[in-house]
């Protein structure tokens, strides 16, 4: 059974269509990751869900009891959802203690907040207030206050946007590890892509108030549905093609895929899917380009190679060897790469 | 974070409180403009256009005066050397704290035909008459002596913000000391100006207080001698609609001038403190100048107090009555202040979290009464309980409303300030832990608001307590508060007997209100 089931989900402010049609279910005990660009409609998503906002068409249903659409909409305390917000909204004015019991009734109240501390690595601290706690221990409170009274949900609005981002990396896997130990489905909204990717089971990518695709991390990122989400996660570089007989021919040579369709084609290739090498060797079609700019991360390089067309391409390798401008390279796919319906030359 | 939709509840009971403070001057106008002829008739003659020509002139001289006063104190007191001026502008805020009755009353028994100023001058001199002090020109010195803090704090203020650098950049190009104020200082005080000379126009409109005391006919004396002499109770209604007039007139123009566009500092954050421009010699004049305005507003009405209470004191004070008075004022000012906290809540939540026309229009409603001058707003009410509301009439109730009604806003004003501060998320976090709207509010809202709760009734409350004209008006037959028996005997010149109660009065209001004013001028 899922834990989320949307169907045909529209909200709108005047003329801003915030969510636009969203259909999507969420499996019990998943993490998903909702991703997208600044105001594509995912803080309204979230709202929708935790009953801060009424949906204009469509309906929500948590487990298997509908919390918005039919004409019901279960207002927010009603729905047993737990809420992280993106700046925590912890109350000023009460302990961590207080904090994290809020949502529980009296009765044992003290012996689960303690429980909960422990999980989220704050034991000790449930006498200080709020201000007195780091970005990375507030957070943890507001985590545990939202799985407190282990709601079968627990939203999550930007979690990680708050720390600083050597913090970040590690604050990502706690919080994966606590949410999994609670055991509850965590939908969480972010736009940086390496968060999503990283953290979640699942990854719906949102774009204009429309979920563009939802699959596993490595699908998304592998076999993207449309070229936006290609571009969006993730670099690629575009190069005009050809689908013929199940093949896909372009500069770079043919590759036998099948994308079910014939004639003008886009080709997306990410630079890891780029080798670069000295010489002769290996078959197929050998492209011969040059080095044209170098960007050194320190574990990896990012080298700028132009065609003998004149395009550009980005091949992303090791640190070795050093590549330097104005180097003869040759270039040869080795990877994956996605083919959609051309749009033209590019 | 500002949310579209206000919840339906909080709008609603915001909506009432704002009707309920627009309630009263809506049904005095009804009431009025139901028999326009008669109306016409009041309105449209030459007495009141006569009162009208009085009433405006003041406001126009007082507020000039303050204006003049302002200016040159500001400047002195910001930006040159002038000795000991951290204490010159504390003291020149503290006659803002002196309630006009009580400040007229003080310049009368000084300076007044058989005063102490006479006195002093008789001996010696054998001068046994002065000019006059009643009328126009006593009505202009102690407005202006009492409310010019009004223009000269703000002006303060934007000096000290001002970014020094402009008048640098001015008088590095040539301009003389005076030119570079005159181009490039003025234009940026100009806005401070405007709501100062606003905020002391309107004062002067509804001052009732003073204006009796040295006995000139303005809008406010006349409405209440007729209303007194209680067969004409329509046509003091009338005088009244006109003095609303007035006064919407005057909101209007600030209204427009304000429309006229903001001044910024020039870059964000180089509020360096400019170095003083050095006086030289102009320092002595500068000093006698300063000392002749604190002279008068602030040591002359407190050593004739000091004088009064100890000849009060070594005579018989009538102790039972006037501690009964305090108690009264204590009693109605507390009243009004824990109602105007609990009204002002919706209202500043409203107008913290939610735009929109409803909100706009319920604001303005709340703040309506603020802008109106006491004793209309009495007048409103007399007329609304004793026609719709019989019960009413006389009770402590209907002074609390009146008080409600006319200092609501600054209830608002603290309540907002502390709702601003708080997260909207806070209350839907409460929400989605499973707590209730109302449960919500109650859990995290109100407590959080409490600070800003206290600040706004203590406001309220010192207001309140010196309020004098919808006292006298509204107070059940033998309810005397501080303010009415100072009003009461010193109006008819027993100054001896208004001593106690004005240093009782000055002690409840005034000193928490002076701790008030500093603390807000150290945070500045
Ligand atoms: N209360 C509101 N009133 C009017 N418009 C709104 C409101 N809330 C959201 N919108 C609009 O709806 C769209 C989606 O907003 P939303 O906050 O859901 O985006 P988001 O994906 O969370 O963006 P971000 O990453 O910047 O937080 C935006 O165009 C926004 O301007
Ligand atoms: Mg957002």
């Amino acid at each position: 059974m899922s834990a989320i089931s949307i169907t045909g989900l529209h909200k709108a402010f005047g003329a801003a269509r915030a969510v636009d049609g969203v259909d999507l279910s969420v499996a019990e005990g998943e993490i998903c990751a909702l991703l997208g660009p600044s105001g594509c409609g995912k803080t309204t998503m979230l709202r929708l869900l935790a009953g801060f906002e009424a949906p204009d068409a469509g309906t929500i249903a948590v487990g298997d009891r509908v919390v918005a659409g039919d004409g019901v909409v279960v207002p927010p305390e009603k729905r047993g959802i737990g809420m992280v917000f993106q700046d925590y909204a912890l109350f000023p004015h009460l302990s961590v203690a207080e904090n994290v019991g809020f949502g529980l009734e009296r009765g044992g109240r003290s012996a689960r907040v303690d429980e909960l501390l422990d999980l989220v690595g704050l034991a000790g601290l449930g006498d200080r207030h709020p201000h007195a706690l780091s970005g990375g221990q507030q957070q943890r409170v507001a985590l545990a206050r939202a799985i407190a009274s282990t709601p079968s949900l627990v939203l999550l609005d930007e979690p990680f946007s708050g720390l600083d981002a050597a913090l970040r990396a590690s604050v990502r896997g706690e919080v994966r590890t606590i949410l999994q130990r609670a055991g509850v489905t965590a939908l969480f909204v972010t736009h940086d892509q390496e968060e999503a990717l990283s953290l979640a089971d699942t990854v719906a990518v949102m774009h204009a108030g429309r979920v563009e695709q939802v699959g596993t991390p490595e699908e998304v990122y592998g076999r993207p549905a449309t070229r936006w989400v290609a571009t969006f996660l993730g670099e690629a570089d575009v190069l005009p093609g050809d689908v013929v007989d199940g093949h896909v021919d372009f500069e770079l040579g043919r590759l036998p895929i099948d994308p079910g369709f014939r004639g003008a084609a886009d080709v997306l290739v990410r630079p890891e899917a780029v080798a670069l090498s000295l010489g002769s060797g290996g078959s197929g079609r050998r492209v011969e380009g040059r080095v044209v700019q170098r960007e050194y991360f320190g574990h990896d390089q990012l080298v700028h190679v132009e065609l003998p067309s004149g395009r550009r391409i980005r091949s992303r390798s090791l640190s070795h060897p050093v590549w330097h401008e104005g180097d003869r390279v040759h270039v040869t796919i080795d990877g994956p790469v996605n083919v959609f319906a051309g749009e033209g030359s590019p | 974070m500002v949310r579209r939709g206000a919840p339906p509840a909080l709008l609603a009971a915001a909506g009432l409180v704002a009707a309920g403070a627009v309630l009263p001057v809506a049904y005095l106008a009804w009431v009025v403009l139901g028999d326009l002829p008669q109306w016409w008739d009041t309105v449209w003659s030459a007495r009141a256009f006569e009162l009208l020509l009085r009433s405006v002139g003041l406001a126009v001289a007082v507020t000039a005066a303050t204006v003049a006063i302002s200016l040159p104190i500001s400047w002195l007191t910001v930006r040159t050397d002038l000795p000991g001026r951290g204490v010159w502008s504390v003291l020149c805020a503290l006659p803002l704290v002196i309630p006009s009755y009580i400040g007229a009353y003080l310049l009368v028994s000084a300076l007044g035909p058989r005063g102490e100023l006479q006195g002093v001058l008789e001996g010696p001199l054998g001068i046994d008459r002065l000019p006059s002090l009643y009328g126009f020109w006593g009505a202009w010195l102690a407005l202006t002596l009492f409310c010019f803090p009004y223009v000269l704090l703000p002006l303060q203020a934007v000096l000290r913000r001002m970014d020094p650098s402009l008048e640098e950049a001015a008088r590095g190009m040539g301009r003389s000391g005076w030119a570079a104020y005159r181009s490039v200082v003025l234009p940026q005080l100009l806005p401070a100006v405007g709501a100062g000379a606003l905020l002391v126009s309107l004062y002067v409109l509804s001052d009732f207080g003073a204006v009796s005391i040295m006995r000139f006919d303005s809008f406010t004396r006349v409405i209440y001698v007729q209303y007194q002499s209680s067969f004409d109770r329509v046509g003091a209604a009338s005088l009244a609609t006109l003095l609303v007039l007035v006064t919407l007139v005057i909101l209007w123009l600030e209204g427009r001038s304000r429309r006229g566009g903001a001044l910024h500092r020039s870059a964000p954050g180089s509020a360096r403190p400019p170095r003083p421009v050095a006086l030289g010699v102009w320092r002595w004049p500068a000093l006698g100048f300063c000392a002749l305005v604190v002279g008068l507003a602030l040591a002359l009405p407190i050593g004739m107090l000091a004088l009064w209470t100890t000849r009060s004191i070594s005579g018989d004070v009538a102790w039972a009555s006037v501690l009964g008075a305090a108690g009264n004022s204590l009693l109605a000012a507390g009243l009004a202040a824990g109602v105007a906290v609990v009204c002002a809540v919706p209202v500043a939540l409203l107008a913290a979290r939610h735009r929109g026309r409803a909100p706009r229009t319920i604001e303005w409603g709340a703040y309506l009464g603020h802008a109106l001058p006491g004793i209309v707003v009495a007048l409103a009410l007399v007329f609304f309980a004793t026609r719709a509301v019989p019960a009413l009439y006389q009770t402590l109730l209907m002074l609390v409303v009146a008080l409600v009604i006319l200092f609501l806003p600054q209830a608002i004003g603290a309540i907002r300030t502390a709702a601003l501060q708080i997260d909207p998320r806070l209350e839907e976090a409460a929400r989605s832990l499973g707590r209730s709207p109302t449960r919500a509010f109650a859990s995290v809202t109100a407590p959080l608001l409490r600070g800003g709760a206290a600040a706004g009734g203590a406001l309220v409350f010192l207001t309140a307590v010196k309020e004098l004209p919808a006292t006298l008006i509204l107070s059940p037959i033998g309810f005397d508060t501080l303010a009415i028996e100072v009003w009461r005997t010193t109006s008819v010149g027993f100054y001896e007997r208004g001593a106690v109660p004005s240093l009782l009065l000055l002690a409840v209001s005034a000193v928490p209100m002076a701790i008030l004013v500093l603390r807000e001028r150290s945070f500045t």
